[in-house]
Parts: structure tokens; C-alpha cells; sequence
């Protein structure tokens, strides 16, 4: 009897335990593009830094989770996920409805939209038709790529690092970067190399929200992160957050 | 003989190392115009060495080089001028495997000679007729016999119309049977006055033809005079022994 | 040109698909297999399959043009550069040689991936020169160091005969090189340029890199906002595969030809 008694304990004590490990893991691993200051990029200490990274570990605190960020490439970054190397993408990933049919999503963290920077010299364009019959460049698979292609007759020209595009202007290649505006102020505004050579032009031209991508089918995972942004939000982290990484 | 002619080359004192090796010990002779030399010896004893020389295919650390009144073995004369006057016939014929007969014998004219196509044309096909073999004008070298594409080399060098021929052991790379052809071509050219500096084993024909014989061994000359003196009763032991081991 | 008393030594270089080579029979099976399986698998893709594979399809063509064009140029300029660089390098001019030593040296040293990015940037600096010249110029300048030892080797195959005879004929340095030499090394050194070829075609994809929108960057950009990976390189390799079988051929084909015309 007493045997029989110790089993079911020890039994009743393995199930619980599995049953929280499933429903909150007690680690998991997120991707990010660290290419795309000031939202996540590599510091001169070689660590990844900026808004999403610090929103991320806030989020996880709230959620009672650990998380390990992995540096990705951009491009690739979705096929990580669906080979399942890790858990979930925080890299300034703008909602849409063609990843939101291949992805899940959690709840929208931040709004941004897409701007245009041209070179100083420019004195007349506003927009990208402006720049008619010329090359135009962005990040490729980001939604900047994808505004630019909508306009005919301008020739995106896609990059895997959005600081490969500025540089490529700089050299008088392209005559024009669309990318997210903390960037596009962070390169054009802030960086001393660019400060003289670029200006942003007009404001930003969409709505976009920024939002933690998931594997397909992955409800538990979006559910507790979601948990964490709604505690976040809670407690106006993100706003210190914001102020902290754009101006 | 012509004992009042001119001197054609004169080499005095030449000396030639290969680092601590000396190839050629203070060598003189000379050649006079229309003069037939025929240098013999074993070996390794120099004579192909100073044959290059008179042309500068082989430089000289002591001593003079003059042929034709200019002097070789001094870097600012322009060596060209030396060789278009100085024919040169290889062991190995040398013709230019991708250029046909007639072609091998108006390259250089054109060239050099500046002479114009037709002219230089005109000038090969005698000279092949001469040594007869007009009929391989427009082959290549590679469809001919060794015999014949020494023949062609002889007239290549003809066309220039030299002052003087150098024979690097013309027939040492010919199978027996088509060595006659080529020496009697050589034989034609002497009857013809040509000037000849000739390295060969073939005894026979330094008999018949030479003016002169030089006997060269270790890089010195150790023995010059006439054919039958040489041939009959040479003065040197070495020389002796020599002409008991080839005869 | 194997008949010819001058017997020149051939120069192995190992790289690039093997240009088939009749007698080898088992190679030359491999090729018809991979080369009409690779198209056949293609027009499967496209027509049976349908969808995406007809839309990539329909989605890369003007990045294998980018990719001609890149690869064109930079073989152009590339042997241009080695046969400077060869001749260069058997120079008696002390300061040539060295420069031309010194060239294949530093660009022997240094990744490829490395010297584009180099090369590319570098010139973004200092000169203004379009994105596609300036993506021809990095991978010529790369190749060039290659091609330069191409030549050298070609231009040693020679035997020393060759040039002795010019000169002996009264020719300059320059002329025997021009008249005699090099049209008999161009020969010799026609097959490890076809492997240079080839080579090159397949490292043109490095350029994608430099956001020059070649087959693979147009791939890249297709998958990129499309998420299909895996069907997207499939394609991108079929293309890759059809198209440095079908130019081996051709080049073995070619060298055949000049051969036999001899």
C-alpha cells in the first residue's frame, strides 16, 4: 500500500510538473536582424541591443520567461522559424496580411511607418515617384522594398543590410532609401558619416505595426507573450523604452 | 680561303660562367666573310655556348663579341640589328607550329624587313624551291618530316638574307635516313659563298666543306687549323683522343 | 595540336564543372543525365506543378541576364587583366614583376566574398562607377590574379625554342611575344580559361551580395517576400545547373573544334 501510495504521488508530481513545463516553457529562443539600429543592432561591447531587444526582456520578465537571442540575417529569418532553429522573431517586424497567412503574430508592440531619405543634393523630390527612372533601395522582404516596387517606374534595388544601402547612396549608386522612420532618422539624423550627406524627405507614408512572430499554430507561445506586452503596456515600460532608443 | 676579306665576327677572350661553373676560357677566334667554321668536340665542351653567343642567345661575363662591325658583348648596341644580319638554324628547328611553311618564312621579313606581303611571298617560294619543298608551302610544320622541317628552317633563315648562318648541330635531332637531305642543302649554301659558323658531329661534312676546324673541350679552344690537318695528325692529345672515339 | 613536335605541357587547373570529355564515357553519361534531367525537372516544375514554380519562373529571367552580363564582363576584363598580369609576371623588369607578384599574392590571400565587398565599396569611395561595372570590375580583379597565372603557366608552356627562333630572326622581345608566343599560348591556355569560365559563372552569385539583382538575389528578393525557400532555391539551383552543364559543353565542344582544325 504504502508503495502503491509513494507511485501515485511521485506520478501526480511528474504529471504537474510536465503539464507547466508545456504550457510555460521555461526558455525560449528568439531571432532577431541586429543590422537595424536603433531597433536591434550589434554594440561595440558585441552585444545586441535596442528597442526591441529591451522590450523583449521586458516582455519576458512580465511573462516569467527566459529568452536567448540569436543574431539572423534578415533574410532567411522567416525559414529559421519554420525549421524550427527558434521559437520566435523580434527584428521590427511589420504585421501583414501575406506573413500573417504563413505566421502568427502577437498582439501589435509599437506603430512606425516607411520614409524616404534621399541625399542632401536633392533638392526636389518628396516622394518616391519622384524618383522616376531611378534606383530606389531598401532591405530585401521589408515592407520599404515592397512600397517602393508598387511605384512603377522607379528600379528597387533590395540590400541584406539596410547600412549597405546607405553606403551604396553615399557612393551616388541610388538616390534614394525607404526603410522604417527610427532608422531612417537613426542613419540620416544621428550617424556622423551621413549626417551631412542625407535628409528624410516628407513624413512617413503608411501605418504600420510592429508585432513578435511565431511559428503557425503556436497559441500557447503567442498567448504568453501576449500576456507579457499587456503587462508591459501595463506599466508604461514601453514608453520608457521608446524614449530611451528613438528620439 | 680568302685571307684578304674582311673579319665578320671576331670573338677575343670571351669567358662565361654558369655561378662557380666556367663554361668558356678566354675564347678567341674569328670568322672571315665567307669563311666556313666548323666547331667540334664532345659534349659539354662549350661550342654550342659560344655558337648563342655570337647571336646573344647566351650573354658573356669577360671579353668582346663583333660581328659585322657591331659589338655584341655591349649592352647599349641594339642587338636586333645584329641578328637580322645573323642567321641561326636550331637542333630542334624551331618553326612556329601555328603559322604555315610560307608563312614561317614571310613572318620575319614583314616584320623586320618590312617587306611587303607579296614581296616576301614571292621570295619564300624561291627559297623553298632552293631547298626543295615548294610543294609544302601551305602546310604546317606538323604534317612535315624532320628532314624537311629542317629545310624549312635553313630557308626561313635564308629569307632574311643574312650575312652569316649559325648551325646549332642541325642534324642531331634527325633520323639517319634524312640527314643527307639536309646536309646537302648546307652544302649548296657553302658552294654559294654563304659564311657559315657550324656546330656538328657529323665529320664527314666538316671534311668536305670547312675552311676551318675549331676543336673546343672544357670550355676552351684546344685545337683550330684545317680539316686535313686536323683530321690526319691533330697536335693534341685530347683532340687524338677525340677523333679515335667518334671515327 | 597534340602532333605538333612542340608538345606543350597542360596546365591542371581544377575548378568549375568538368568539361565532359568524350572519352571519358562515365562522365559523359553523367552529364546527359544531369543536364536534360535538370531541364526536364524544370518544365515539370513550371507546367505540371504550376504554382509557385511558374511565378519564380516567370519572376527570375532578367536576373539571369544580370548574371550573363556579370560573368561575361568579368571573364573579358578578368583575361585582359591575366594576360597583363602573366606577362607581368615573367617580365625581366624587376619592378613589373614585382608589381605583378604582388597582385596575385594579395589577391590569392583574401576570400573572395571579401575582396567583392572590398573591391565594390572601395570603389563607391573614390570613384563614381555604376553598381554592375563596379560588380564586373570587383570579380575581374579577383579572377584577374587567376587568369594572370593562366597565362604565366601558358605562356612557360612554350618551349624557349619558340622565342630563340624570333629572336634569332631579328624580331624584338615584343614582336616574338605577340607573333610567335602568345598565339600559340592562347591555345594552351583555352581550356583552364573555359574552367576559369565556368568558375566565374558559378561565383557570379556571390555578387548578389552587392545587391546586384542577379538570378540568386532575384530569387532571394522572391522567397524573401513570398516564404517559400524551399521551392525558390530549387529553382534557382535547376537554372544554375542547366546553364554551367550547358556552357561546359560548349566550351568542350569548342576546344574539340580548334583542335581538330589544326
Amino acid at each position: 500500500m504504502k508503495f502503491l501510495r509513494t507511485f501515485t504521488a511521485t506520478a501526480a508530481l511528474l504529471a504537474a510538473l510536465s503539464l507547466t513545463a508545456f504550457a510555460a516553457p521555461k526558455s525560449i529562443k528568439v531571432a532577431t536582424d541586429a543590422t537595424w539600429p536603433p531597433m536591434e543592432m550589434v554594440d561595440t561591447n558585441k552585444q545586441i541591443v535596442g528597442y526591441d531587444i529591451d522590450f523583449l526582456k521586458a516582455v519576458a520578465k512580465e511573462a516569467g520567461v527566459a529568452v536567448v537571442i540569436k543574431n539572423t540575417a534578415w533574410d532567411g529569418i522567416f525559414a529559421g522559424l519554420d525549421s524550427g532553429q527558434y521559437d520566435a522573431i523580434i527584428s521590427s517586424v511589420t504585421i501583414t496580411k501575406e506573413r500573417q497567412a504563413k505566421y502568427d503574430f502577437t498582439e501589435p508592440y509599437t506603430s512606425i511607418g516607411q520614409i524616404l531619405i534621399v541625399p542632401k543634393t536633392n533638392k526636389t523630390a518628396k516622394v518616391i515617384a519622384d524618383l522616376k527612372g531611378k534606383k530606389v533601395g531598401a532591405q530585401i522582404g521589408t515592407t520599404g522594398a515592397m512600397e517602393i516596387k508598387k511605384v512603377t517606374g522607379v528600379e528597387l534595388k533590395t540590400y541584406d543590410e539596410i547600412g549597405l544601402a546607405f553606403e551604396d547612396m553615399a557612393a551616388g549608386r541610388i538616390f534614394g532609401v525607404v526603410c522604417d522612420e527610427p532608422v531612417a532618422a537613426h542613419f540620416a539624423l544621428q550617424k556622423k558619416e551621413y549626417k551631412d550627406k542625407f535628409k528624410i524627405v516628407g513624413k512617413s507614408f503608411t501605418k504600420e505595426a510592429y508585432g513578435i512572430v511565431v511559428k503557425k499554430g503556436n497559441k500557447d507561445l503567442v498567448a504568453l507573450l501576449n500576456k507579457g506586452i499587456k503587462a508591459v503596456k501595463a506599466k508604461k515600460l514601453d514608453t520608457k523604452i521608446h524614449t530611451k532608443w528613438v528620439k | 680561303m680568302q685571307e684578304n676579306s674582311r673579319l665578320m665576327i671576331e670573338a677575343r677572350e670571351v669567358s662565361k660562367f654558369y655561378g662557380a661553373f666556367q663554361a668558356l676560357k678566354n675564347v678567341s677566334f674569328s670568322v672571315r666573310d665567307g669563311e666556313k667554321v666548323v666547331i667540334i668536340g664532345p659534349s659539354g665542351s662549350g661550342k654550342s655556348t659560344i655558337l648563342r653567343s655570337i647571336n646573344r642567345l647566351e650573354t658573356i661575363d669577360r671579353g668582346t663579341i663583333i660581328v659585322d662591325g657591331m659589338d655584341v658583348s655591349d649592352p647599349k648596341v641594339d642587338i636586333c640589328k645584329v641578328r637580322e644580319e645573323i642567321g641561326m638554324v636550331f637542333q630542334s628547328f624551331n618553326l612556329f607550329p601555328h603559322k604555315t611553311v610560307l608563312e614561317n618564312l614571310t613572318l620575319a621579313q614583314t616584320v623586320v624587313r618590312k617587306r611587303n606581303r607579296r614581296e616576301a611571298e614571292q621570295i619564300a617560294l624561291e627559297l623553298l624551291k632552293k631547298v626543295g619543298i615548294a610543294e609544302k608551302a601551305a602546310a604546317y610544320p606538323a604534317k612535315l618530316s624532320g628532314g624537311q622541317q629542317q629545310r624549312v628552317a635553313i630557308a626561313r633563315s635564308l629569307a632574311m638574307n643574312p650575312k652569316a648562318i649559325l648551325f646549332d648541330e642541325p642534324t642531331s635531332a634527325l633520323d639517319p635516313e634524312m640527314i643527307g637531305e639536309v646536309l646537302d642543302v648546307m652544302k649548296n649554301l657553302a658552294q654559294e659563298g654563304m659564311t657559315m659558323v657550324v656546330v656538328t658531329h657529323e665529320m664527314g661534312f666538316a671534311r668536305e666543306v670547312a675552311d676551318r676546324v675549331i676543336f673546343m673541350d672544357h670550355g676552351q679552344i684546344v685545337e683550330e687549323g684545317t680539316p686535313e690537318h686536323f683530321f690526319t695528325s691533330p697536335d693534341h692529345e685530347r683532340a687524338k683522343l677525340f677523333l679515335s672515339q667518334i671515327l | 595540336m597534340s602532333k605538333n613536335p612542340t608538345s606543350h605541357t597542360p596546365i591542371d587547373v581544377g575548378d568549375g564543372a568538368a568539361i565532359p570529355n568524350k572519352n571519358d564515357a562515365g562522365l559523359f553519361t553523367a552529364w546527359r543525365i544531369a543536364f536534360f534531367g535538370a531541364i526536364f525537372v524544370s518544365l515539370y516544375l513550371a507546367f505540371g506543378k504550376s504554382d509557385p514554380y511558374y511565378e519564380i519562373f516567370k519572376f527570375v529571367p532578367d536576373g539571369i541576364l544580370v548574371t550573363f552580363k556579370v560573368t561575361f564582363g568579368a571573364i573579358l576584363l578578368a583575361t585582359c587583366i591575366g594576360l597583363i598580369t602573366g606577362l607581368g609576371r615573367i617580365s625581366d623588369n624587376r619592378f613589373i614583376n614585382g608589381a605583378a607578384s604582388l597582385y596575385v599574392e594579395v589577391i590569392r590571400g583574401i576570400p573572395l566574398l571579401v575582396q567583392i565587398f572590398y573591391i565594390y565599396y572601395a570603389l563607391g569611395r573614390f570613384v563614381k562607377i555604376p553598381d554592375m561595372l563596379s560588380a564586373i570590375i570587383a570579380m575581374a580583379v579577383c579572377y584577374g590574379a587567376y587568369m594572370g597565372e593562366v597565362f604565366r603557366a601558358g605562356i612557360q608552356s612554350i618551349p624557349k625554342g619558340q622565342m630563340e627562333a624570333a629572336l634569332s630572326l631579328g624580331m624584338s622581345r615584343g614582336q616574338a611575344m605577340r607573333q610567335v608566343i602568345l598565339p600559340q599560348a592562347f591555345k594552351v591556355v583555352l581550356p583552364p580559361i573555359g574552367n576559369e569560365f565556368i568558375a566565374l559563372l558559378k561565383d557570379s552569385s556571390l555578387v548578389s551580395i552587392l545587391a546586384v539583382s542577379d538570378l540568386l538575389r532575384r530569387g532571394r528578393e522572391y522567397a524573401s517576400e513570398t516564404f517559400s525557400y524551399f521551392e525558390t532555391y530549387t529553382v534557382i539551383a535547376l537554372i544554375y545547373l542547366v546553364m554551367t552543364l550547358f556552357f561546359s559543353k560548349l566550351i568542350g565542344i569548342m576546344e574539340e573544334r580548334l583542335n581538330a582544325g589544326k
